[in-house]
């Protein structure tokens, strides 16, 4: 019986022996691509700035985040997957040194971080969330960065896109962007002129959206502009921009609506970084400077 | 007459295998379709084989591979069989409430798909409650009622701190799993003899005892090779656990990489890979486990000469 058996136990053996193998001998040397300089613009906390948080942090002494780790260049996951980084990334890390405080960056689904922050499981929610009426009806919303469409054709135009007139062609996007709503006005203006509606090809991530142009799938497609002039520069020209990016909008942190006085205080933080110019230096690490704001607001 | 005998003798039999035209023609279109699978392999250089591998053995997605796809089934098979053992057996009891809360426990699992669960609890649960107090229901009410200072609680469970993590994961997958696994061990308890369990009565052993030394190991030949089965789906459902999101886990991290780099299908392709890989060490291995839970049963007929014979080749 013994020796009946020890196939399966030189198998587990053998398994075993293999996993402890692969753990040591995995590698990160897959290329980087986006911000390599790790902006090192250190903040003090403003003792101000500390009186204002929730009680709640300040007993955990860290910011819990909710963040779609998805969305590069503004929050993806560093070559070690664990670390989250990107423009939202930095910027808010920076915002919590104003407050004395260590952020704590929890991958999730972006359609559940606002329920996590109404729970209490996040804290603040920060993934690159456009401030919509809808949004600011449920939580609080500070504003700190804008950002426009821009539509990304493949490489040379082959179908000949032009945003104001797409009608009758395949438009990928992101499920739950604000594109979503941009291209379904456009649609409605297509049908009302008697011409064929926008067709639009939705996907859970970016990333397919990104693929479904290279792959021919989507003619075009609309994404806010960080994340579309990335696919630009990372596919090495598969594709292109089209067009100049339009109908901007603020990106803002997601908050509970009982801690105003929280979110507040997030404002004045976000004032005194762009007064020392370190603001925009973040935005320049990623190449988004164009989007800087300096109307910081709490629900704009 | 020894002349006669002679000639009413027949002659030899001219036999000649029947011949099969046709498994040539398939034979010939399977070798055409091969032939341009792998021409395509090896021209579009979409496919990118090289960068897959390299992606294979990346730090974060091996790190993926063990602690969260097979430290992931594991976790949730153990979960699985033993509750749905337990299950199983609360089902075959005469207690209408046992019986009643297996009945309705595997009726509702069975019935929510494995992402809806997922996705439920890694936002909705936490939702709902945050923490996860354990204690006298309606304990912190009766208290008032009484004006206790004690709210009746025990103990209290980080909801959101778990639900994030390789253990909601496993839970998720392993409430799912028990409902399955309640059915297949309930098959393998009625399969065994009811003059097994009457035999060990007449020697009066209590139900308990009987059910542990007599029913349960002789059921284990029916139980084994379709947990074998389910053991080796859950290591493909582990992917759904990127719905919670769990990011320790092959394919979240294949993504991340997807997502990162905008190279997609190199990464999907690393997946599948290292999927196809598990799956078939555990296919070898469920092999040797079959054989030794199903000795005495079922013994496989001698190799049939025909069959062992390359289709086509030659015909039979």
């Amino acid at each position: 019986m013994a020796r009946r058996l020890s196939p399966a136990i030189t198998l587990t053996a053998s398994a075993a022996i293999v996993g402890l193998a692969l753990s040591a001998c995995g590698s990160n040397s897959l290329s980087t691509p986006g911000a390599s300089a790790k902006p090192t613009v250190a903040q003090t906390a403003d003792p101000k700035l500390v009186a204002a948080l929730p009680a709640k942090i300040k007993a955990a002494g860290k910011i819990v985040v909710g963040t779609d780790a998805t969305y590069a260049p503004n929050e993806f996951l560093d070559t070690d997957g664990k670390t989250v980084k990107g423009m939202d990334v930095d910027l808010f890390n920076a915002v919590a040194q104003k407050f004395g405080m260590k952020v704590d960056w929890v991958p999730a689904s972006f359609p559940s971080i606002i329920l996590g922050v109404d729970s209490g499981k996040y804290d603040v929610g920060v993934s690159s969330f456009t401030i919509n009426p809808d949004r600011k009806k449920q939580v609080n919303m500070v504003s700190y960065f804008t950002a426009g469409t821009q539509w990304v054709v493949p490489k040379g135009n082959p179908k000949h896109v032009n945003p104001d007139n797409a009608c009758g062609l395949n438009v990928g996007v992101q499920t739950g962007t604000v594109q979503i709503d941009d291209l379904t006005a456009r649609s409605k203006k297509c049908t009302a002129a008697g011409k064929k509606p926008i067709n639009q090809i939705v996907e859970t991530l970016q990333v397919k959206v990104n693929t479904d142009v290279v792959s021919g799938k989507a003619d075009a497609m609309a994404a806010d502009s960080p994340v579309g002039l990335y696919a630009v520069k990372q596919t090495n020209g598969a594709v292109e921009a089209v067009g100049a990016s339009y109908a901007s909008a603020p990106y803002g942190y997601v908050l509970p609506k009982e801690e105003t006085a929280f979110a507040a205080a997030i404002v004045d933080a976000l004032k005194s970084l762009d007064a020392s110019g370190d603001y925009k230096k973040i935005l320049t690490t990623w190449g988004v400077q164009s989007g800087a704001i300096s109307n910081f607001a709490l629900n704009p | 007459m020894s002349t006669s005998t002679s000639t009413d003798r027949p002659g030899l039999i001219e036999a000649r295998p029947v011949r099969h035209p046709w498994r040539w023609v398939a034979v010939a279109v399977i070798a055409v379709i091969a032939a341009m699978m792998v021409s395509s392999f090896l021209t579009n250089g979409r496919w990118d084989f090289s960068l897959s591998a390299q992606i294979m053995i990346q730090q974060p997605v091996i790190d993926g591979l063990l602690r969260g796809t097979i430290l992931g089934t594991v976790g949730a098979m153990v979960i699985g069989v033993s509750l749905g053992i337990l299950m199983a057996i609360m089902r075959l009891s005469d207690n209408v409430v046992l019986h009643g809360v297996a009945s309705v426990y595997t009726w509702f699992f069975r019935a929510i798909p494995r992402y809806v669960l997922l996705v439920i609890i890694g936002t909705g649960i936490g939702y709902l409650y945050n923490t996860l107090d354990v204690g006298v229901p309606f304990g912190k009410q009766i208290a008032g009622l009484f004006g206790l200072s004690s709210t009746l609680t025990f103990g209290t469970i980080n909801v959101n701190a778990i639900t994030g993590t390789i253990v909601g994961g496993m839970i998720g997958l392993g409430l799912s799993e028990a409902a399955y696994m309640a059915e297949i061990a309930r098959a393998g308890i009625l399969s065994v003899d009811k003059g097994q369990s009457e035999a060990a009565q007449a020697l009066g052993m209590p139900d308990g005892k009987a059910m542990l030394r007599i029913i349960l190991p002789q059921a284990m030949r029916v139980i084994v090779p379709p947990t074998g089965n389910e053991t080796i789906a859950m290591v493909k459902d582990t992917s759904l656990l990127s719905a919670i999101p769990i990011v320790v886990e092959l394919f979240y991290q294949t993504n991340a990489i997807g997502n990162r780099t905008l190279l997609v299908m190199p990464c999907f392709v690393a997946a599948t890979l290292w999927y196809l890989i598990v799956c078939s060490v555990l296919m070898v291995g469920q092999y040797y486990l079959e054989r030794h839970f199903g000795r005495g049963f079922g013994e496989k007929k001698p190799k049939d000469k025909r069959f062992a014979r390359a289709a086509g080749m030659g015909g039979a």
